[in-house]
């Protein structure tokens, strides 16, 4: 069922049993797995059922570390929340990602991929992927295009599969189905303004709700979830402050620390020697009903050898001129290239492998959409831009501010911070890179990192991926973690998050498939085992 | 001090200058021929020259054509004699393998943001100095 918040009695007090603050991917993910169960639902939504910008502006808050956009641009808040613009790229962790790394603090996960894995099959469908297949073999070996031919101990070339544009919304392609469940209510229009607990403060009772025309009213129910993304979470816990003067599980200053973000930028460009590399795997492309897009990254081998993180590189192809900047010495480089291409011809004849036209003619008689990715996948540069895993670093944070919004609430400010791990890792990462293209006889690879630094210690055009995570994370340990393996406010009975706010780190994936496992794997933890 | 003394201690630290500067003794002095088929094994000497010039100032402390022909040539499958006595597709052959080992264990530097083996900068750097003594 759908409510209008607008339309319920004043000083209300209504009662369900779980309670989800937020309709995005995580809250709606949760609400479905209750339809049809014995348990009343009440689902909070702070928007309507499309964009309205004067409730978008409750999310803006401001920046006070690292540049970052307004803290609205990254995030929606209608129903369907930010998958309704959400570029639709999944992979799941790797089961390295959820190790502590040596030498990297505050890495590691409360739960393995084992525990995440049976979550993961059902997330598939949920975000509307074609198959749960990720292995490159799964998708390459016999289709054209096909990946560089890498050394995978050094740099591995992964799958991510790209949801369809038009099935990507969380909020069009489950209205119908929540609109048709007897026992749960979507509430539109309703602001979640804090969580009133009882004297203890151990057990959450009521959210209060706010609608922007001013009605309020109360709901309790026996279990809560915060599922309303990195910062809203957080902002919730921290005005929660009745009773805690730092905010519902707070006790160890945990609460809006830890963001990570995947820093990207374009960090180094590739002249390739003779033949253009066909880079086609690297960009969109279709096989069967399924979309793939392939990219780079260290070896997780690489990574644990040299106390690193996961860095990916994505090709970005070019097919323009080169680089202004690049200068005298990029054509004396191309020149020398030339020198070691006619050595390697000589020593191994054929190689690197020219594009054999023939493919191109073969390709216009399959379909001109293809056509046109082959063709591009032979350029003359080649950008390749990083995707970093940040280290977990407490002084990257969310905080409160002065200021209020609208309804009243404090507003947050970000201050996104990055260390000197993650430097270090993409100067190795680079280094690492460059040595094996040219091992590989694809080209040479020249690191505009450096040069590029701006006035904070990072490029200038740095940027996130919109993936805001890490500000309530997970550990089994309360002075390490926000919440529990079962992702329980540490300190609180009945308080649960939702989320890639959960993620005590990033990744090298993107964060919508694991957060829909997770969520998966808490509506079984609330039905199984808190509820009954 | 007496002179046997000046002499020892000079060559102390003449020996210890070579340490810092090289990270190892050279092993020995390439002949000059060696330095020449090092120097002249790429066709496109200007393209090297301006590599090697970065590279040299990269690393001020590899100025010496022969400190660097013995620097190649201890990492060449076969040394000297290999260079020595090898045609000239037969040195070129070991370079590229030498090259390709270079990357492999990266053994690298990175000169202007571009990422080389090392022993191809080094081999730059050579038709570098050669050029400049020329």
């Amino acid at each position: 069922m759908f409510a209008d918040a607008r339309s319920v009695p004043r000083d209300t007090r209504l009662e369900t049993d779980v309670c989800i603050i937020g309709a995005g991917p995580a809250g709606i993910t949760l609400a479905r797995e209750f339809i049809g169960s014995p348990f009343r639902v009440s689902v909070l939504e702070s928007g309507g059922l499309e964009y309205d910008q004067e409730t978008q502006e409750l999310y803006e808050g401001g920046s006070i570390g690292l540049p970052y956009p307004d803290l609205s641009g990254p995030r929606l808040r209608f129903f369907g929340g930010t998958s309704n613009h959400w570029g639709g790229i999944c992979r799941p962790f790797d089961e390295a990602d959820f190790e502590a790394r040596e030498g990297i603090p505050f890495t590691g996960w409360p739960i393995s991929k084992a525990d995440v894995d049976p979550f993961y099959v059902r997330a598939v469908p949920i975000v509307r992927l074609h198959s749960g297949d990720w292995a490159l073999d799964d998708w390459s070996p016999d289709h054209t295009p096909v990946p560089l031919q890498l050394d995978p101990d050094r740099i591995e070339t992964r799958v991510t599969q790209v949801v369809d544009e038009r099935l990507r919304s969380f909020g069009r392609n489950y209205e119908g189905e929540l609109r048709r469940a007897s026992n749960v209510t979507v509430y539109l229009h309703a602001n979640a303004m804090g969580i009133q607990t009882d004297e203890s403060a151990q057990t959450a009772t009521t959210v209060p709700v706010l609608t922007p025309e001013g009605n309020a009213f109360q709901v309790a129910a026996k279990v809560f979830v915060l599922g309303v993304g990195a910062i809203e979470n957080v902002r919730l816990l921290l005005v929660s402050n009745d009773r805690r003067p730092a905010g519902l599980g707070n006790q160890h200053d945990l609460v809006g620390r830890f963001f990570l973000e995947h820093p990207r930028f374009l960090a180094a460009t590739i002249a390739p020697f003779g033949a253009a590399p066909n880079l086609t795997f690297y960009d969109s492309h279709r096989i069967g009903d399924a979309t793939i897009r392939g990219y780079l990254a260290s070896s997780k081998s690489f990574q644990l050898a040299e106390g690193l993180l996961d860095l990916q590189l994505r090709v970005e192809l070019d097919d323009g001129e080169p680089p202004e900047d690049a200068g005298d010495f990029a054509r004396h480089v191309v020149t020398l290239g030339k020198d070691l291409e006619s050595w390697q011809r000589l020593a191994m004849p054929g190689t690197p492998i020219p594009v054999p036209y023939l493919d191109v003619i073969r390709k216009v008689l399959d379909s001109p959409e293809d056509t046109y990715s082959y063709i591009r996948g032979r350029v003359n540069n080649i950008g390749i831009t990083t995707r970093i895993e940040p280290a977990p670093n407490p002084d990257s944070r969310v905080l409160l501010v002065g200021e209020r919004d609208e309804l009243g609430m404090r507003r947050v400010a970000l201050d996104w911070r990055l260390s000197e791990i993650d430097r270090r890792n993409v100067r190795q990462t680079l280094e690492l890179f460059g040595a094996e293209i040219a091992r590989a006889g694809i080209g040479r690879l020249r690191i505009v990192y450096d040069q590029d630094e701006g006035e904070s210690g990072w490029p200038d055009d740095m940027g996130g991926g919109e993936h805001l995570m890490g500000t309530t994370r997970m550990s089994n340990d309360p002075k390490q973690g926000v919440v529990d393996r079962d992702c329980r406010v540490h300190g609180m009975a009945n308080l649960f998050v939702a989320g890639s706010s959960l993620f005590p780190t990033a990744g090298g994936a993107t964060p919508t498939l694991m957060l829909v496992a997770l969520a998966l794997r808490l509506a079984d933890h609330l039905k199984l085992k808190v509820l009954t | 001090m007496r002179r046997r003394t000046f002499l020892s201690a000079a060559t102390g630290v003449g020996l210890s200058w070579l340490w810092r500067s090289y990270g190892f003794w050279p092993a020995f002095r390439p002949p000059a021929t060696a330095i020449e088929r090092l120097a002249g094994a790429l066709d496109h000497q200007e393209s090297a020259a301006v590599i090697g010039r970065a590279y040299v100032q990269a690393f001020p402390r590899e100025t010496s054509p022969r400190v660097l022909a013995a620097l190649l040539v201890e990492r060449i499958p076969g040394g000297l004699g290999a260079v020595s006595a090898g045609s000239e597709t037969q040195v070129r052959e070991l370079l590229r393998r030498t090259i390709a080992e270079d990357f492999s264990d990266l053994e690298i530097v990175v000169l202007h943001g571009w990422v080389f083996a090392r022993t191809e900068a080094r081999l730059c750097a050579l038709t570098a100095l050669r050029d400049r003594a020329a």
